[in-house]
């Protein structure tokens, strides 16, 4: 029997838009014994409702945790807007009881209660904390020597800093950097390393959030970077789906390759970049990063 | 100061100030210590929007709240520019909140009758299909040919909480905007 078992949350984004992150994540986790659970019953974790009620947003997802402790598990979030609201209104339902009474009234009416029972653990948190660096490590047999890797720490992954973030300071995060550097390639400090994704204001104001992505791509393309990490299905989005929007605005190309955690990890671990990865579902093509491989594969 | 300056930033007057409007935001969840900010402007010299688009700057729609200008803040495009980083909430020496006061602000907009009009398209989609978006036939042939799990949410499955908040009904009632996005923005 696998030691963990999880719920897995993909959220919005990642069942239509980042299918890359989703194959990848589900291979690698089977090839670690890490067993996941699909729940059709999750749904929208209630992020995108913020801004217009709060009480709507935090119903949306206490639901959603209510269906997790149901079935007994915790939740694995690949979404870090997913992880990130969930941790916030869980830990609001934890410490505002009228809140909660309140919530579970509406949740009641749908055979749910929220007791806070179930967990919410971010993938990289999973792997960092949880399933342990030394455990991973053992898992590496082909290292990624000579991949240049700009890491995207995204904002919800570390902040509000005392709930989501973790041995993370939101200022100088390291997490990130040593779970790619375990994988042999080389994490690269670049100086739009924190820049946000703009993924919320997609919606709201598009030209902003192109520039955002143009600004980061810049900054990548500046350190000679092979490719760019991700481990949030809306940046995913943002960075791989809208990358030739904002090459558009920026009149320049980047062609920066976005690859989720979990694709650069599943490398290091022997797998086919195609048959197993999703590596053909991502949008910008990693095709020079993955002939840099075969050469220093050949090479050894 | 210079005429045209007058000109770009003209008078608050008697008429433009609800001095209910600190407390009313102050009330909303997020809003709770907007009374706390003394301007020292960390928020904008953070932010990543404020440094691309000058229509956008914490401090200012801060202040403007505090001297009660509701409607020009209630009704702004400029409060929706907010992508939610954290970083000024993080980095206030006042533990003002900002992020989640940027939620509050448009809570209320959405309340008086002025949603951004994205907010009524991402309801309405998650009211329908229980996430921002909808997985039908084509997206689940797709998620199969890559080796995924069709995700069949059920239908309707959030539309209850919307209507129980009250948030459909709020909706309905959105009034005209005064303003539009210079870009329209993508939902």
């Amino acid at each position: 029997m696998s030691k963990f078992k999880f719920a897995l949350f993909l959220g919005c984004n990642a069942p239509v838009r980042t299918l890359n992150y989703d194959r990848a994540t589900r291979v690698v986790l089977s090839k670690l014994d890490v067993e996941v659970v699909d729940q059709d019953e999750f749904a929208c974790c209630g992020y995108p409702l913020e801004s217009a009620d709060h009480l709507t947003a935090i119903t949306m997802g206490a639901r959603n945790l209510a269906v997790a402790e149901r079935e007994g598990l915790d939740i694995l979030a690949i979404c870090s807007a997913c992880s990130g609201s969930l941790m916030r209104t869980r830990s609001m339902l934890i410490e505002d009881e009228e809140l909660r009474k309140d919530v579970n009234e509406r949740l009641a009416k749908m055979g749910l209660e929220f007791t806070g029972k179930s967990k919410v653990r971010h993938i990289m948190r999973f792997f960092h904390e949880d399933y342990g660096m030394e455990e991973l490590k053992k898992h590496v047999v082909r290292p990624l020597d000579g991949v240049k890797v700009a890491v995207h720490y995204g904002c919800h992954y570390l902040k509000p800093s005392e709930i989501v973030g973790g041995p993370d300071n939101p200022e100088m995060p390291h997490t990130v950097d040593e779970l790619v550097d375990l994988t042999g390639a080389e994490s690269v400090d670049y100086t739009e390393r924190l820049l946000c994704c703009g993924g919320a204001i997609l919606g709201y104001r598009e030209r902003d959030s192109q520039l955002l992505i143009a600004k980061k791509m810049q900054s990548i393309l500046d350190v000679e970077a092979d490719c760019m990490e991700m481990h949030c299905a809306f940046c995913g989005v943002m960075y791989d789906g809208n990358q030739k929007a904002a090459e558009r605005i920026a009149d320049k190309k980047f062609k920066v390759p976005v690859l989720p955690y979990t694709q650069l990890l599943g490398l290091a671990m022997g797998l086919d970049p195609y048959e197993d990865l999703g590596f053909k579902l991502n949008r910008v093509k990693a095709k020079d990063l993955l002939a840099k491989l075969e050469e220093v594969g050949s090479e050894s | 100061m210079p005429e045209d300056a007058i000109e770009e930033y003209p008078l608050v007057t008697d008429d433009d100030i609800d001095p209910t409007f600190v407390q009313r935001v102050s009330a909303t969840p997020g809003g709770e210590h907007l009374l706390d900010c003394y301007a020292c402007g960390t928020c904008s010299a953070s932010c990543p929007v404020r440094a691309i688009d000058d229509e956008f700057n914490p401090r200012r729609i801060i202040r403007m709240a505090l001297l009660g200008l509701k409607d020009e803040v209630l009704q702004s495009d400029f409060i929706w520019f907010c992508t939610g980083c954290y970083i000024c909430q993080e980095r206030c020496p006042q533990d003002v909140r900002i992020t989640e006061l940027m939620m509050a602000f448009r809570n209320v907009a959405t309340e008086e009758g002025y949603p951004h009009p994205t907010v009524a398209i991402i309801a309405d989609t998650v009211a329908k299909h229980g996430i921002i978006m909808e997985i039908g036939e084509f997206e689940n042939e797709k998620r199969v040919k890559a080796g995924l799990p069709p995700r069949n949410v059920p239908e309707d499955v959030h539309r209850g909480i919307l209507e129980s908040t009250g948030l459909t009904e709020t909706l309905k009632k959105a009034k005209p905007r005064p303003t539009k996005d210079a870009d329209g923005g993508d939902a």
